[in-house]
Order: structure tokens, then sequence, then C-alpha cells
């Protein structure tokens, strides 16, 4: 069953600009639906418009079956029983722990508020926090009371804006997991936004991936990674190289040589994708491979990253595991595995 | 769901708290209307003309040359204190940093007549030289327009000191040792650089100060030196022409409009960088001689000839009457003080509330409109307002007794002009500002995000502001109060157009003592007035350390 349901949402500030443009998406009950972009994409406007914080010019928004957003009409946030996580928390910094996670708990009697608060902070893993202000938590800490405070009126819809964007390194990659798991343990559905991909692969089962207004693509994280739909999704898995190709004779031509077409895309040109871990540089030059020479070589420890020119004024980034050392104005041999090239039908950058 | 999208669509632009918030600036307006209205609407009447081709002369010379000298005197005593306060490291420099704003806490008119007192023939600068000498002292006359000049720029100078510290204090050390590696003296530094930087804040201030010049009646009535206020109440009280009363008011406003916009022009588009706030604070410099007898006494004279001698000088007659003044009906006097200060205070602070939570729940350029127009009543001058009230609420109340008199009935009486009404309507129109700056910084540090996540718990609007927003801004509403109820109990000129017959307030009985030639019995009130006064510095002077 579809939880969430937006169809042909539209939402402009400004005349000329849409900041989202006729979008559409599903999520199912118990998902974990992450909407990725850059800054400026769309995804927060979107997510605000899911809220009831932002009304729709055009779209309808539907919240377990109920429409809650039609032409014109929009419930009011208060009334869409939608929890949220706010990007820097929001937590009332005049009411306790407990307090804070009591707020949304109405027309129950105190005893189950008072039961619920312990239950939903046992949950996130604060047993005992209650009487804490939140000025005296950690960033990781406050995140999970938000994370309590939303989850505690037992909402069918959660939305995360932005949930790890405060947090540094470590900690990041322990709370993505904490958070996936608290939210499928609370039997919820979750909608969040992020700009980090690695935010959505660790957490989401389904990915939307925006930009300007729009939804590119929409997939499972396999999906969209080995199938990306153009040189901006692929981007959000890490630096890619961009290479204008002409197949010819069943061969990628490169200025220096070629590599076999084995997918047999046909003669024309092509705009690809490489990766930079997927390039290979060979000890000896054979014959299916093409020269580049070495412009700037960075040493990483675990490896080295090359900048090398492949001829024609193009630049390719390597990552190169090998032990020897690079040097710039080296001639070194490249070749790549064509079946971890990505191949755009639409040459668009 | 016609009906549904219908309201949904309403709820967009309006709500119970929008609606409220502009019925409430339409009514504070009212005096506004009437100025405008009556201003262009009701033709000359004899006593205009009579004041138009006699006096108005007068009342426009004195009026500005009472702006231009008290200006360039509170200029010179506000930034050369706030100066030494701010570089120089002299005896008593922490002490100085916030005693040099207590001269704020006397109300020009207290002030004046307190020197007048002091400069008396039988005062004690007369005595002490007899004394002292053994002959009598040359009369010094200061009850003229020079007099009234110097005293009331001793009082209202901390506006300008206040702000000039701030700025000066908050420049970046590095920018004045900027300027001393490239040469500059130290004064060339303050006045090349210090003095630049800061001047949008230090004229802002000086505009303060010349607000409050314009609004004085008492001073310089009792210095008799006639001002567009004394016409204002001359035309009003003796004789008795609302005609003559408006046009005068409005010809103040013009004034009062040209010295604004002056002051926005000033400040311009660009934005002056301070630079860093965190960065190192100045390294003060070590003065010694003649120098550290100059440093210190730019911030010594202020504060012993507009706090120290006026106080020590009413602490004194207040002792040799208090026998005397402290009856039934002086507490009667403070009853009606306070409980009039604290009922507007209320008013004001809850109006404040209602007008900035319709901008904080709305959220458009409309109701942030309404929020700046609603305080604008504080550079309207008290004498002007209680004009605009006065002639409105007589007529209605007129209407009422007609009604009664044509029905045959007992007439009610001036039900609205002649009551407390009257007077706690003028003060909200004229202290709103008071109460909403504070309110509308406080809300502003309170992230929208707040009201987004309770919403998102599903609290409504009224739920939203008294559980979340009200708690936060509690501490900022409270001092808007004080400062508000303080402001009224200083208040003069308004107080005396609108407050009922037979009843007075401290300021109304000390300024009618001092005028009935009984300046020692006014003491007491005037102590008191001046004593309470304190409390607002002492709040301000928090909150600024608190900024800093």
């Amino acid at each position: 069953m579809e939880v969430l349901s937006v169809q042909n949402l539209t939402k402009s500030f400004d005349k000329d600009d849409a900041a989202v443009n006729d979008v559409s998406l599903a999520v199912e009950q118990g998902e974990l639906f992450a909407l990725v972009g850059e800054s400026g994409c769309g995804k927060t406007t979107l997510l605000r418009l899911v809220a009831g914080f932002e009304e729709a010019d055009r779209g309808t928004i539907a919240i377990n079956g109920d429409i809650v957003t039609d032409d014109g009409y929009s419930l009011k946030p208060e009334k869409r029983k939608v929890g949220m996580v706010f990007q820097d928390y929001a937590l009332f910094p005049h009411y306790t722990v407990g307090q804070n996670v009591a707020f949304g708990i109405s027309g129950e009697p105190a005893s189950y508020k008072k039961q619920r608060v312990k239950e939903v902070l046992d949950m996130v893993g604060l047993h005992g926090f209650d009487d804490r202000y939140s000025h005296n938590l950690s960033g990781g800490q406050q995140q999970r009371v938000a994370l309590a405070r939303a989850l505690a009126p037992k909402p069918k819809l959660i939305l995360l804006d932005e949930p790890f964007s405060d947090l540094d390194g470590l900690l990041k990659d322990q709370l993505r997991e904490e958070v996936r798991n608290i939210i499928r343990r609370a039997g919820a559905t979750a909608l969040f936004v992020t700009h980090d991909m690695r935010d959505a692969l660790s957490s989401a089962d389904r990915i939307a991936i925006m930009r300007n207004g729009d939804i590119i693509q929409t997939g499972t994280p396999r999906e969209l990674y080995d199938n990306p739909e153009n040189l901006y999704v692929a981007n959000f898995f890490g630096k890619i190289n961009a290479l204008q190709v002409r197949v010819k004779d069943g061969c990628f031509q490169m200025a220096s040589g070629c590599i076999r077409d084995v997918k047999n895309y046909g003669d024309g040109d092509y705009l690809i994708g490489i990766r930079p871990e997927n390039v290979e540089i060979l000890s000896s030059c054979a014959e299916k491979c093409f020269k580049a020479t070495v412009k700037l070589a960075q040493y990483f420890g675990d490896h080295q990253q090359i900048h090398a020119d492949v001829g024609e004024g193009k630049n390719i980034v390597i990552h190169a595991h090998e032990k020897v050392l690079f040097h710039e104005g080296d001639t070194i041999c490249l070749n790549f595995d064509p079946v971890k090239v990505h191949v755009f039908q639409n040459a668009e950058a | 769901m016609g009906k549904e999208r219908l309201q949904n669509y309403i709820g967009k632009y309006l709500s119970g708290w929008g609606l409220t918030a502009i019925l409430l600036v339409v009514i504070i307006g009212l005096p506004v209307y009437t100025l405008v209205y009556e201003f262009f609407a009701s033709p000359p009447d004899d006593a205009w003309l009579h004041i138009r081709d006699t006096v108005l002369t007068d009342y426009i010379l004195n009026s500005l040359g009472l702006v231009i000298t008290t200006g360039l005197l509170s200029l010179v005593l506000g930034v050369s204190s706030a100066w030494v306060v701010s570089v120089c490291e002299i005896p008593f420099r922490k002490y100085f940093e916030w005693l040099l704003i207590l001269p704020l806490a006397i109300p020009t008119y207290i002030a004046a007549y307190t020197y007048a007192g002091i400069f008396d023939y039988t005062g004690p600068v007369q005595y002490l030289f007899e004394r002292l000498f053994g002959v009598e002292f040359m009369y010094f006359d200061i009850m003229n327009f020079w007099g009234v000049s110097v005293i009331i720029a001793l009082v209202l100078y901390p506006y300008v000191y206040v702000v000039a510290r701030s700025s000066f204090m908050n420049q970046s050390a590095s920018l004045l040792e900027a300027a001393r590696v490239l040469g500059s003296s130290s004064s060339r530094a303050f006045f090349r650089i210090a003095l630049p930087i800061g001047r949008p804040a230090i004229i802002a201030g000086l505009s303060l100060v010349l607000m409050e010049v314009l609004n004085d009646y008492g001073a310089v009535k009792y210095f008799g030196v006639n001002t567009f206020t004394t016409g204002i109440f001359r035309a009003w009280f003796s004789l008795g022409s609302a005609g003559a009363a408006i046009n005068l008011s409005g010809l103040l406003m013009i004034f009062i409009v040209i010295l604004l916009t002056a002051e926005r022009l000033q400040r311009g588009k660009k934005r002056i960088d301070e630079g860093a706030r965190t960065g190192r604070r100045i390294k003060r410099y070590k003065l010694s001689g003649w120098k550290l007898f100059a440093a210190f006494s730019a911030c010594f004279v202020p504060l012993l000839f507009g706090f120290i001698i006026p106080v020590i000088q009413l602490l004194f007659w207040s002792l040799s009457t208090i026998r005397d003044v402290f009856t039934t009906d002086f507490f009667v006097l403070m009853l009606n003080s306070f409980g009039l200060a604290l009922m507007a205070a209320f008013l004001a602070v809850l109006f404040a509330l209602i007008i900035l939570y319709a901008v904080r729940i709305h959220r458009m350029k409309f109701y942030s409109l309404l929020a700046k127009v609603a305080p604008l009543g504080y550079s309207i001058p008290g004498a002007v307002i209680a004009i605009g009230i006065m002639i409105p609420l007589l007529t209605f109340d007129k209407q009422i007794i007609d009604f009664f008199e044509s029905a045959g009935r007992e007439t009610p009486g001036l039900i609205l002009s002649g009551t407390l009404f009257a007077v706690t309507f003028a003060y909200v129109v004229r202290f709103l500002m008071v109460a909403i700056s504070p309110i509308d910084a406080a809300f502003k540090k309170v992230g929208i995000e707040l009201d987004d996540a309770a919403k998102s718990l599903g609290a409504n609007s009224s739920k939203t502001l008294w559980k979340i927003n009200f708690p936060l801004v509690k501490s900022a509403a409270l001092s808007g109060f004080i400062l508000v109820f303080v402001d009224i109990l200083k208040e003069l000129p308004l107080t005396l157009i609108l407050k009922p017959f037979n009843f007075h307030t401290l300021s109304t009985k000390a300024y009618q003592l001092a005028s009935d030639e009984m300046v020692v019995e006014s003491a007491t009130p005037a102590l008191i007035i001046v004593l309470i006064g304190i409390i607002p510095i002492i709040i301000l002077n928090r909150l600024m350390s608190n900024n800093a």
C-alpha cells in the first residue's frame, strides 16, 4: 500500500523557475525513501510540501490514501499527522528531553504519555534521558531526541530533512545505521532528503535523484549505480570521467588507440563515463590500450590520483593502486573494461 | 471540497491573529488620521491666524535652535565620553561605562526646574558664594534658551553615548592599529577611522535625542522658551482652538519627517562592516598628566552635571519636605501613576505580541509592513498624539451626550475623552515601539523551524504561541513591559492634556508643584520617578553587555 502518493506536484516561488516541477512519486508501506540532489534542486521544498509548510501551485499529495493537498486545497501541517525531523533538530530549548518527546502526544491519559515517552526513548537508546535539556546533549543525541519526538505520536509517515548533515564522519556512519534500524523497528515509513549519496545508499530502500525541480531517476541503490540515466546521476556515486568518444568499426576510438565495443552500440558519437578506479594502468603497452601523459600525480597513501592527458586536450583522472610512483611527464598505457563503462545515449553533460 | 478550499485560500492571508493584528494597527493609527484629515480639511480660524502672524516665527526658530544646540552638545558629550571609555585607561573606567547612562533617568522637565532651583536667588550656588566670599554672587540667569539647551543635552546625551560606545567597542582593534602603523596619530585615527565607521549609529542615537527635544514641553515651558509644543498647549488650553493646535502639530510633524528622512538617507544602503566582533579588543591608551585629566573630565563632567548634582539637590529637597509630602494624597498619587502605567504597559506588550505573532504566522510582506508601521507613534511628540486622540473622542462623546439629551435622559458625561481610556490609549500609541523592539529581537532569535516542529507534532497556532514562542520570548516581553512602564511614569505632555480632570500622576503633580513655585515640595515625586527610571537603564545595560 502506498503511504505517500505525490502526483504532478508543482511549486514555484518566482514566476520563471519552478522549485518543484511536475513531480510524481510513491512511497510504499515500510519503505525508506531518499530524495537526493544538490542544494537548490527542490528536494527540501518537496519535503516541505508533503509536510504542509508550503502550498503547492498544482498537483496532489495523498498520505495514507487521504488527500492532503489538491489544487488550491492544503490541509494544515498540524492536521497531517506526519512526523518530521528537522535539519537542525529544532528541539524546544525550554523543554526537557521528556517534554519534547511528549509534546506531540495529545488526547491521551498522562500515564500513557509517560509510558510512550519511555518506550520511544528506549527505542532510540536514550533510556533515562527524560530530565535532561537539549543543550546538554551531543549532536548525535539531539538527533535521536528529534527522531524520538517525531515517532512518539506514531505517525504513518516520517520526514527527515538532511538528517545527517550536521554530524561529523564517524558519528555519521554509526547514526545512519541506527536511524535506519529505529525507523524499521517503529514500523514507520520514511521519506528523507540528503545531498550526500552515501546517506542514501546506506539507509534507503529506494532513491529518487532530483535536479532543477525534476526527478531524473528513481530506483534501488543498485539500479542507480549500475544504470545511471546520465552523468548527473553517475556523479552522485563518486567522481566519474566524462569523455566524448566515437564508435567506429566496433571500437571506442581514442586519439592513441581503441577499446573494443563489446555491447555493439553501433557507429556514432557517444558520451561515456569511466570511474577513476576502473581505469587500469598497464605495465607494458599492449595492442588494446591507449597512451596518456601524466600531468599531475598526487600520493594519497592507499592510492595515487593521476591526472593524465589522453590526447586532443582531453583529461582523465585515474586512481592507481600500483606500488610504482608516477611522475609528471611519464607516458602511461591505459585500458578499461568496456563492461564497466557507462554509455549515455543522450549526450547531456 | 469547495468550502474547504475557500477557507484554505482565506486562511493563507487571514487568521484570528492576523485579523486582530490588522484591527489593532488600524485603531492605533487614529491620531494620524485625525491629524491628516483636520490639517487639510479644517479652514484656518482666528486663533491660527493670530499665532501665524505673531509667534509662529518664534516657535520655528526656537525649535530649530534647540535641535541644533542640544544636538551638537549631546554629540560632544556623548561621543567624547564614549571614546574615552572605549580606548583609554582612566580610573573607575568600568564604573563610568554604565554610570554615564544614568542621566537618562532624569526627565528633561525635572532636570530643568531642579537647575532653576539650584541657580535661584535662594539656591545653593548663591548661598555658597555668599558664605565663601561674603559678597552677593552676580546673579547668573539660566532661565533662557541657552540654559535649557545645556540642561536638556546634559540628560539626553546618553542616547548618543550608548550607540557610540557600542560602535567603538565593536570596531576591530586591528582597524585602529592599522591606522597607527600607517602613521596616524591617535586623534587622526579617531577622526579618520573610528568616527566615520560609527557615524550611522551615532546619528541614529542623535535622532533619538532630537525626538525627545521636540517632544519636551515641561523644560521649555518652565524656562519660558516658546516652541511648537508650548504653542500646541497654548492653542489648546488658552485659545481653545483645536484648529490651531492641529496646524502646529502638522507643521511639527513635517519638521520631524524631514529629520527622520535625513537620518535614513545618511544611513544609506551601504552597510559598514565594523570588523570582526570576535577580534581582539582595542589595547587601551595609558594616559598621564593633562591628558589623563582631560579624559577623566570628559567622563566625569557629564555624570556630575547630568546626574549627581540634580539628584543630590532633589534628595536634599525631598528630605526637608518629607513630612509634609507623605500623606494619604501621596499614596493615591502613587497608586494612580503605577496603576495607569501597569495597565498601559500590559496592553502595549499584549498588542506587540499579537502583532509580531501574526507576522510570524503569515510570513508575508504585508504583515511585516504592519509591524513596521504600528510602532511609528514613538516618533510623534506626546502633545501631538494627545490632540489627535482628544479631537475624535470629544466628538464621539458629544454625539453620545446629544443623543441622550434628545432622548430626554440624564447624560452620561464624557465617557471616552474624560476618562482614563483616552490617556491609556495614547500611551499605547506612543510607546508601542518600546514594547515591540525587544520582543521582535527575541522572536527573531527563536528559529522559525521550532514553530514548524510544533505544527508537525499537531499543535495549532495558539498552542504553538503559548507553549513554544511565549516561553522563549518571555524575558524580552518582561523587559519591554518594564521599559514601557517607566516611560509612562516619566511622561508629561501627553498626560497633561489627556488626564481626567482632578486626576494626577507623579509626573503631572511634580510638574504642577514646580510651576506653582513649590519646587521643593515637587522633589519627592520627582525623585521617585528618577529612581524608578534607573531600572530600565540597568536592564538596557545588561542587554547590551550580553550582545557585546
